[in-house]
Formats: C-alpha cells, structure tokens, sequence
C-alpha cells in the first residue's frame, strides 16, 4: 500500500485570521471605526472591503456580451452607493488592457416622483446623476400613461381592479395626466395598495426605459435590509409564489431582461457609512409611509419587524437573505407572472 | 466671559440628523455649522453625579428638540432601531469590552450624527 504519491496533498489547515484586539481586523493596525457583523474595520479597509466585495460580485455575474447595463438611481442611499460604485468599477477596468470592461455600457435610469412627493429634492438627484457622466433616462411617474405598452399590471389585492386598470389604460378624457396620476392614487384605499402601486409603475418605467435605450440587463439598489423587508412584506400580503423574481440576487424580466440586485450583499449600515466616508451625497426619498406609524402598511409594519429583530439578533437580515438565495422559482411562477411589459 | 462661566457646568456637542431625520427635528433647533444642518446641544456636564452618557442626550432630545411623535426617533432613552449613531466619525457600536453603547459619556465638542437608514435606497 503507497499512500503518499497517490494522494491528493491536503488541503491546506484554514487557518483563523488573527485579530489584534482592539483594531482593524484587515490593516491590524488602525482603530477601528465601524463593526459590521461583529467584524470591526478601520475606515479605509471599510471603503477598500466594500469596493472589492462589490467588484467581486459583481465579476461573477454572467452578462451577455455586449449587453448594455442600466443603473436604477433613485437618489436614495442604496442606489447612489450602487451608481459610485458601478462607475468606480468601469473606470478602474478601463486602465486595464486586455480585458473586457466589466459592463459593454452604462446608461441611468431615474423615475421623477415629484408628481406624488413634491419634496423630493429632485434637482440635487439629478445633479448626482449627472456628475457620472452617463447618459441618463429620466422617466416621470406620469409617464406611465404614455407608455407604448401599457401598464397591464396586477393591482393591490382589495382595490377595484377594473377601475383602476380602466384608469391606467383608458383615454385620457381631457385630463392631464399628472390629474389622472392623482386620481389613481386617490382611489386606492389603503398605503399597502398605493405603495404596491408605486412599486408596479416604477418597474414599468424602468423596464420600459431600459428597453428604449437597449439595455439587457437592470441593477437595482436593494440593499440587503431592503431584501428582507421586501421579502417579510411579500409573503404577508400572499405573493410568497414570486418571491425569487421579487427579491433574488438574479432573475429574468420579461424573458429576455436580467435583473440583478448587486447591493444585497450590503446592509443599510454598510450603505449609510459607505456613502458617508466615500462623500457619496444622498437625497431623502420619502414614500407614502414615511413619518407614520408602523402599523400604516405591511411593508411599514415588515420593516419595523426586521429592524427590530436586528437589533437583539444581528444576523436577522443576513439570515433571511441566505434563506431566500436558496429559493428557486417554480417553472409555473416564472411564466405566471404578470408581465408588466408584454 | 458668561459663555467661559457656562462652560464650565455645561458641555457643547454638535448634533447631526442625516437620511431624513431633521425632517421631525424642529427647524429653529438647527442651524447650518460647515455646510450642513445642525444642532448645537447644550447640556450639563454631570447627571446624578456621573458624567452625561449620549443615553440622557437622546432623551433630551426626544424632550426638546422633536416636533411631534417623537417615538420616530427615540422611545424614552432608547433609539428606534434602524437608527446609527456616528460618535465623532466612529461607529457608537464599537465599544470597550462590554460596555453598553448608551453608556458612552459624552465629551466637549463631541460631534454625533444620528442617521436614519429606514425608507431609504
């Protein structure tokens, strides 16, 4: 018996990482300045360790060749981290040689809100957008009722679905569309429904503007808190079914789309510090819910849920993200799905 | 030299409100200090003979300086999750060993930043 050419040299002992008590556990020798999952970071290995988990996300993910990648910026937190980021990663590959750049080309996508929220600072958003300079798409909330294809959208459980899609899709009869947008909101009951609403007609927007400017591919700034959320939210009101193409780190629109959510794999925290120490400016979207109690939605009430649960078990949103990666879509979800284009 | 006398007994820090949050802070308590809004906060230097912890800031706060409802920011001396605090550019969550957050004392010149990360993204 010759054991020792035949095998396989073991793998190396994984060895724990040393940690210096009291400081970065990457430079070992800065303070630290901000905890992340118990992990305790100086403030440029923060900075260096979210460009790079970023990056190498982002590098996995399969594109088609030459696909055209557009960026929703909302101008909140989330999304300005992600467009820094995106730009960062596009420029940094440029300098390179031989190498493909990570993304064959950027275009913004921004849906204006203005028409429901008036004091969004949409100017300073747009600004942002433009600093980058991508071309960006701006599409307005009212647009939706301009669209080539209408919005042939599910709508909120509980609400009059005939009358709603009636307004979403009839003739304008002489109103402006920014009164119709009032008037559709207004008619739906409850904030559950109004921000259920919100969410279809941004979708609509962004794919419809995504479409136009020939994109294949969508990244959207869900942070992982946000996933979480979305997910409690989801499978409250029922729709646990599309939970994958709702909230999954990858999933098809429309067929020939891809939607990807490159910022799950950070947590607001990571995002609010992030964008603080990189001088990322973000606006304050607000949302039908805002400066409410918690029990105004399901959506409101699921944050406040996963938020405080985080609080006593840190590894709450970490945990649901895992969770969800495991799930895969049934092949009835992927073709029941209401489309929101075709 | 009133000002050096009050000094004395009270401590000066800055208060940030960021992702939202001076939207429930009332608007006389913030002025523009470095191109942002803040809240210059004044309060004694000891409570009950210890020094003042960023827990009686935070009270204080929710006392003085809220409009309304202010279980949006704080209930009693507890911060509504979702809330961080930045203590002088660092996280308040980066403590010595075993030592409660809230029990951080507060210094002169302390620039604290609360910063909402719900609703936003």
């Amino acid at each position: 018996m010759c054991d020792a050419p035949a095998m396989p040299a073991a793998a190396p002992a994984r060895t724990r990482r040393t940690l210096v008590p009291n400081k970065c556990v990457k430079c070992k020798s800065a303070q630290p300045r901000v905890a992340v999952r118990q992990i305790r970071y100086c403030k440029a290995c923060f900075v260096q360790a979210s460009v790079t988990k970023f990056r190498t996300a982002q590098s996995k993910v399969h594109r088609p060749v030459g696909t055209k990648t557009m960026v929703a910026f909302s101008g909140g937190a989330a999304s300005s981290a992600m467009l820094r980021l995106v730009v960062d990663f596009q420029n940094a590959w440029r300098k390179g040689t031989d190498a493909e750049p990570p993304y064959a080309g950027l275009v913004i996508g921004h849906v204006d809100e203005s028409a429901l929220f008036p004091d969004v600072p949409e100017d300073a958003i747009r600004a942002e957008a433009a600093k980058t300079g991508l071309v960006c798409e701006i599409a307005t909330l009212e647009d939706a009722f301009a669209l080539d294809t209408p919005v042939l959208a599910t709508v909120a459980r509980g609400s009059d679905t005939g009358s709603v899609y009636a307004q979403l899709v009839g003739p304008a009869d002489g109103m402006s569309r920014k009164a119709r947008l009032a008037a559709l909101f207004a008619g739906l009951g409850s904030i559950t429904d109004k921000e259920d609403m919100l969410e279809i007609i941004k979708t609509a927007l962004i794919a419809d503007m995504a479409r136009r400017s020939g994109c294949g591919a969508v990244l959207m700034g869900d942070s992982a808190t946000r996933v979480a959320v979305r997910a409690m939210a989801l499978t409250s009101r029922g729709r646990g079914f599309s939970l994958p193409l709702d909230v999954g780190a990858e999933a098809q629109w429309f067929g020939r789309m891809v939607v990807q959510r490159p910022m799950r794999e950070f947590l607001a925290k990571e995002i609010a510090f992030f964008n603080r120490w990189t001088g990322q400016q973000d606006a304050t979207v607000p949302g039908f819910a805002t400066g409410l109690p918690k029990s105004v939605s399901i959506g409101r009430l699921a944050e406040a849920f996963i938020v405080e649960l985080d609080r006593d078990f840190a590894s709450t949103v970490s945990t649901v993200c895992r969770t969800l990666q495991k799930l895969e879509p049934r092949e009835e979800a992927r073709t029941a799905r209401p489309c929101t284009l075709c | 030299m009133a000002d050096t006398g009050a000094g004395d007994e009270q401590l000066k820090v800055t208060v940030e409100f960021g992702g939202g949050l001076d939207m429930f802070v009332k608007k006389e308590r913030l002025q523009m200090v470095d191109g942002a809004k803040k809240a210059i906060v004044r309060m004694a230097r000891q409570t009950g003979g210890k020094g003042t912890t960023i827990r009686r800031l935070i009270e204080h706060i929710g006392e003085d300086y809220l409009k309304a409802s202010t279980d949006l920011f704080c209930t009693g001396s507890t911060l509504r999750p979702g809330i961080l605090v930045i203590i002088n550019d660092a996280d308040w969550e980066i403590t010595d060993d075993g030592m409660d957050k809230y029990d951080y004392k507060l210094q002169d010149e302390d620039e604290i930043v609360f910063v909402s990360t719900l609703h936003g993204g």
